[in-house]
């Protein structure tokens, strides 16, 4: 049995229906990829999963007690603060020694390649840094669940994978229950141990797939999962 | 590239220059033609009365007076636009509460407000009390704004990493509050000078720019009048120019540089 899992999640906005009965587990320490096409309710889901939406029915198992850390499309930094205290901000209400958090913060920023930019503020960082701030400081944050919504989007390729990668780095520093959110399939078969594919608005899982190869030995866009590719690509487009 | 800012700034400067320059022959031809120095003195005869008064202590003494006033009416302002605005930018209900006597306040003439502190205060305290009720309402509206505005995506962040109340609030509201609650305090700063002198004119205290401006009135010196006037627009445009100065090199060292 999973240690998360969502039963019958419905949700709909006034009239709209968005989520209608979305089953799912995500098994302890593995990444799971929800994919689906633009607006199904990807990050509804996730909202909902994380507690900043109340769902109409449905129950979620193992999420209400969890503390989550969120990395997201855009990086969502203050300003106004440097690298360093940008992290800082978030772990303020981890639970946790405060100088341990502090060791955690250096230790994923120094993963991040991002020490010696600690002290800068965001206005001094290249679009790339900014997204690796976001992500170190998701994984700095001591959470239980990890959850990306569209995190290595509207970014060049040669960033998008440069990104991941350095997922995956943080990844296997410290594993984490990750579920993340993407409308891509290779981000999805790249990153991914197991991917749910969500149905056209109202969304239900339409399919569920593991993918057993080591994250490590996979190529981004490589034919290896043209199988899964298919069968993803015939999942979305019907 | 600082080479060419600089020009740019000479430019400004040059045709700023140049606007004033241009009022000055409007006023003298004005002057000229009506040939009447108690309805328009000249402005050689302004600029010398204004040079007398730079050399007299009871000058400095009305300066200082006036000074201390629209410190006392900014300060109070400051204090509760930032209070009451802050309560409200969090509450819709503090907002709701506070609106009705925001209102009120707001659509208030200044000079009933004046009229009615004077049954009320001591003649130096009524351009005190009339220019913080002036200068409140536009702290109190910039920094509900500032605080209501902020970025709804951070708060999100905020939330899901349960980053405490406080911490967030000293952090992430206050700070985005920075940029209107500026703004504010530069209008109400403009706007406790011209009121706190208007109230000088009206309670005649001792030690005001105002109270200079009625008497060289009551003595029919024009030139007089208008010394007095261009002294409170310079001390008016000196501190509002300082106070950006110094609000240009908060945001500098806030945001690194890129402000």
């Amino acid at each position: 049995m999973s240690a998360f899992a969502a039963s019958g999640i419905r949700k709909a906005f006034g009239d709209l229906a968005v989520l209608s009965g979305v089953d799912a587990d995500f098994p302890a320490a593995s990444v799971t990829a929800i994919l689906g096409p633009s607006g199904c309710g990807k990050t509804t889901l996730l909202n909902i999963i994380a507690g900043l939406l109340p769902a109409d029915s449905g129950s979620l198992t193992g999420f209400p007690e969890a503390g989550f850390s969120y990395s997201f499309q855009e990086p969502r930094l203050l300003p106004w603060l440097t690298a360093s205290e940008n992290v800082a901000f978030a772990l303020s209400g981890a639970p946790g020694d405060p100088q341990a958090l502090a060791g955690r913060a250096e230790r994923f920023l120094r993963s991040a390649g991002l020490d010696k930019f600690a002290g800068q503020r965001p206005a001094k960082l290249s679009g790339g840094m900014k997204r690796r701030l976001s992500l170190a400081r998701a994984f700095a944050y001591p959470s239980d669940v990890l959850l990306l919504d569209e995190a290595f989007s509207a970014v060049d390729l040669k960033l998008r994978i440069e990104l991941m990668d350095l997922f995956s780095l943080l990844w296997r520093e410290e594993r984490r229950t990750t579920i993340m959110v993407t409308h891509d399939v290779q981000d999805a078969l790249y990153l991914a141990d197991r991917v749910l594919v969500l149905s056209s608005r109202p969304a239900k899982v339409l399919d569920r797939l593991e993918i057993a190869a080591p994250r490590e030995s996979r190529r981004y866009g490589s034919r290896d999962f043209a199988e899964f590719e298919e069968r993803l690509y015939e999942d979305i487009l019907g | 590239m600082p080479e060419a800012r600089l020009g740019a700034t000479a430019g400004r400067f040059a045709t700023g220059l140049l606007g004033v320059g241009a009022a000055l022959l409007a006023w003298k031809l004005a002057a000229g033609a009506i040939a009447s120095p108690l309805i328009l003195p000249p402005p050689g005869e302004v600029l010398a009365v204004f040079w007398r008064l730079l050399s007299s202590a009871p000058f400095w003494r009305a300066v200082l007076g006036t000074f201390g006033r629209v410190a006392a009416a900014f300060a109070l302002s400051i204090l509760a636009g930032t209070a009451t605005g802050t309560a409200s930018g969090l509450s819709p209900r503090v907002k709701d509460f506070l609106a009705p006597l925001l209102t009120t306040i707001r659509a208030t003439p200044v000079l009933a407000l004046i009229l009615v502190a004077m049954f009320w205060l001591p003649s130096s305290g009524v351009p005190v009390f009339t220019a913080f009720l002036m200068a409140y309402p536009v702290m109190h509206t910039s920094v509900h704004s500032g605080i209501a505005e902020t970025d709804r995506e951070l708060i999100e962040m905020a939330s899901v990493f349960k980053v405490p109340a406080r911490v967030r609030f000293f952090k992430l509201r206050l700070p985005s509050a920075e940029t209107h609650f500026l703004a504010g305090a530069k209008n109400a700063l403009g706007m406790c000078w011209k009121v706190v002198v208007a109230g000088e004119v009206l309670s005649q205290p001792a030690r005001a720019l105002g109270t200079g401006l009625q008497d060289s009135r009551l003595s029919l010196d024009t030139a007089g009048v208008l010394a007095w006037a261009a002294a409170t627009v310079l001390l008016c445009g000196t501190s509002e120019f300082a106070l950006g100065l110094a609000a240009r090199s908060a945001a500098k060292r806030r945001h690194g540089g890129a402000a």
